[in-house]
């Protein structure tokens, strides 16, 4: 219930920023800005989300109109990847979960970037078909412009979208509280606290954990945070990395969007790099 | 033309529901029973809005699309992109008209069941949190653990401030934490005064108990448990999740290579539970 009540105030603002985004942010003016380069529009578009912040729950159908604006798909996959983390809002929440610590925002940014960029380059390289895009939707419509629509109506409608991706975001948020209100309650404390001190085994038991948890990006770093009492540093940046990339919610309409071959170069990378850095992370915390 | 939409209408109920249940948390003070009363503002704000998205969910949308403007938004695969007419052929309506319209948003996607489901998962916490009276976290929240193996214990290696106990008693746990800090096991023979949680252990002598405590930084997701070990001259016969109220003194108590800090008590009453039971993170 806590985490419910938590976290509402911090989803309420991001899918009210990503109902405005997707009023007013049009795909030509993100096609025309797109660099050429591979490498070059993996990193803007890993770097994106700073300018469209949405949570992990609105990126999906974000990066799928990107694509049918003109967008590579792999540069969209990179977006698709980094942008439930690199947006300010959910650094914002990660700072104020973690009580302004910069150390944890700083490499949770950097954890899910070095994601975002291995898995676009790759996926130019590897999957031939991420280089293309959809044609542009906006050729078969021919209704109003929406600048010729009254500010009344467009209110109404940002907060009807706002409501709509609130529902789509809320059944996962109460599904996440019941997990993890589960997991506190019947997994006694000395086990997880004898994993967690392991630098290997607690990376190896937060990531599936959260994989399986789906929470929020608004979210996660409060359900994190009551790990990071129990739970190595590397495993709780895991935690907070791989939940936003490969989680069970998205897994199903993801796989419905980018194709199998796609996903699983998504999962392949994601899990092996943000394994390696987790772990990486706790030797080196051991060391200092 | 205006026409009802039952769906919006639920969306609207659950919605309103939230927001009464945000508004009755706070009227009451039960909120403090869930979150730090640091967050009530933003919880309040959310409430507002929450109320806002109702009053607008209300509201019957008109029909004025076009009509072959109507129906789903296709999943489209990527990986079939080279195929565009396969993978929209269907459709031939914008998805931000869809949006603008307010029918839904983009990745709504439109399924009965999953919508059932939605709108249970949503109801629960409404109905929890405005039929079931909120509890504070008990001795039960500690997953299994024994309470005596939390304890806390002094350092070995503080940097022991000597001090003479003043007549006046530290009051409660905050001060007391950051007395031990400062002092370490000098600090021995201080009168305090502290109120807390019974907690029973099986490995306590009968005349101790652990007064518990739980400090959170936002919500008792995050709740940490701080125990201190209670020495009384008499039997304990105090049930577990007891709230009392304790006069004594510290004390340093030596078990299993460790020295628990330790309250000498000299008086045990039982006590209210406080408004707001938890400590804000030490």
């Amino acid at each position: 219930m806590s985490i419910v009540l938590q976290s509402l105030p911090f989803v309420l603002a991001g899918v009210f920023a990503s109902a405005f985004v997707q009023q007013h942010l049009t795909g030509q003016m993100v096609a025309r800005w797109m660099p050429r380069r591979p490498w070059a529009a993996v990193l803007v578009s890993s770097l994106f989300g700073f300018v469209v912040p949405v949570c992990d729950c609105g990126v999906i159908p974000l990066a799928r109109r990107l694509v049918a604006k003109g967008v590579p798909v792999y540069a969209a996959t990179s977006f698709l990847v980094a942008a439930p983390v690199v947006n300010p809002l959910v650094l914002l929440s990660t700072a104020f979960a973690f009580q302004g610590n910069p150390g944890v925002v700083a490499l949770r940014f950097g954890m899910t970037l070095s994601v975002a960029v291995a898995v676009g380059l790759l996926a130019d390289r590897l999957v031939p078909a991420a280089r293309s895009s959809l044609p542009s939707l906006t050729t078969s419509f021919t209704g109003p412009d929406k600048d010729e629509i009254a500010v009344g109506p467009r209110l109404t409608s940002l907060v009807n979208t706002a409501t709509a991706e609130y529902f789509d975001v809320i059944f996962f948020i109460v599904l996440g509280a019941l997990f993890t209100a589960a997991t506190q309650t019947f997994v006694p404390r000395g086990d997880l606290t004898a994993l967690g001190s392991q630098p290997v085994g607690s990376v190896l038991a937060l990531m599936p954990l959260a994989t399986v948890l789906s929470i929020c990006s608004e979210a996660d770093a409060f359900v994190a945070r009551a790990f990071a009492t129990t739970f190595s540093l590397g495993a709780v940046l895991a935690f907070m990395t791989i939940g936003q990339i490969v989680d069970l919610r998205n897994g199903l309409l993801l796989w419905r969007t980018l194709g199998v071959r796609l996903v699983a170069l998504i999962v392949l990378v994601s899990y092996v790099l943000v394994f390696a850095e987790g772990a990486l992370l706790n030797r080196l915390v051991a060391v200092t | 033309m205006m026409r009802a939409d039952p769906a919006r209408l639920l969306r609207s109920a659950l919605l309103l529901g939230l927001a009464l249940l945000i508004a009755k948390l706070l009227a009451t003070g039960q909120m403090a029973l869930y979150m730090s009363p640091a967050l009530d503002p933003l919880s309040g704000l959310a409430a507002l809005l929450l109320a806002a998205m109702a009053v607008v969910g209300t509201r019957p949308k008109s029909s004025t699309m076009p009509r072959n403007l109507g129906g789903r938004v296709p999943t489209p695969n990527l990986s079939q992109e080279v195929r565009p007419t396969a993978t929209w052929r269907k459709t031939g309506l914008s998805a931000e008209l869809l949006e603008l319209r307010g029918d839904r948003s983009m990745h709504h996607e439109e399924g009965s069941v999953d919508h059932a489901l939605t709108y249970l998962l949503v109801l629960l916490p409404v109905l929890l949190g405005l039929v079931v009276t909120p509890r504070a976290l008990g001795s039960s929240a500690l997953g299994g653990e024994s309470a005596s193996a939390l304890v806390l214990a002094f350092a070995p290696e503080t940097n022991q401030t000597q001090v003479d106990p003043s007549s006046r008693p530290i009051e409660d746990v905050p001060d007391i934490l950051a007395f031990l800090r400062r002092t370490g096991e000098a600090g021995v023979g201080q009168p305090v005064h502290a109120i807390g949680l019974v907690a029973r252990s099986a490995d306590l002598a009968p005349n101790e108990f652990v007064l518990l405590r739980y400090s959170i930084v936002h919500c008792v997701a995050d709740a940490r448990p701080i125990a201190l070990l209670v020495v009384s001259s008499q039997q304990a016969e105090w049930n577990a999740d007891q709230w009392v109220e304790i006069e004594g003194s510290l004390g340093s108590r030596e078990r299993t290579g460790d020295r628990l800090v330790s309250i000498i008590a000299d008086r045990i009453v039982p006590t209210e539970e406080p408004n707001n039971p938890y400590l804000q993170a030490i």
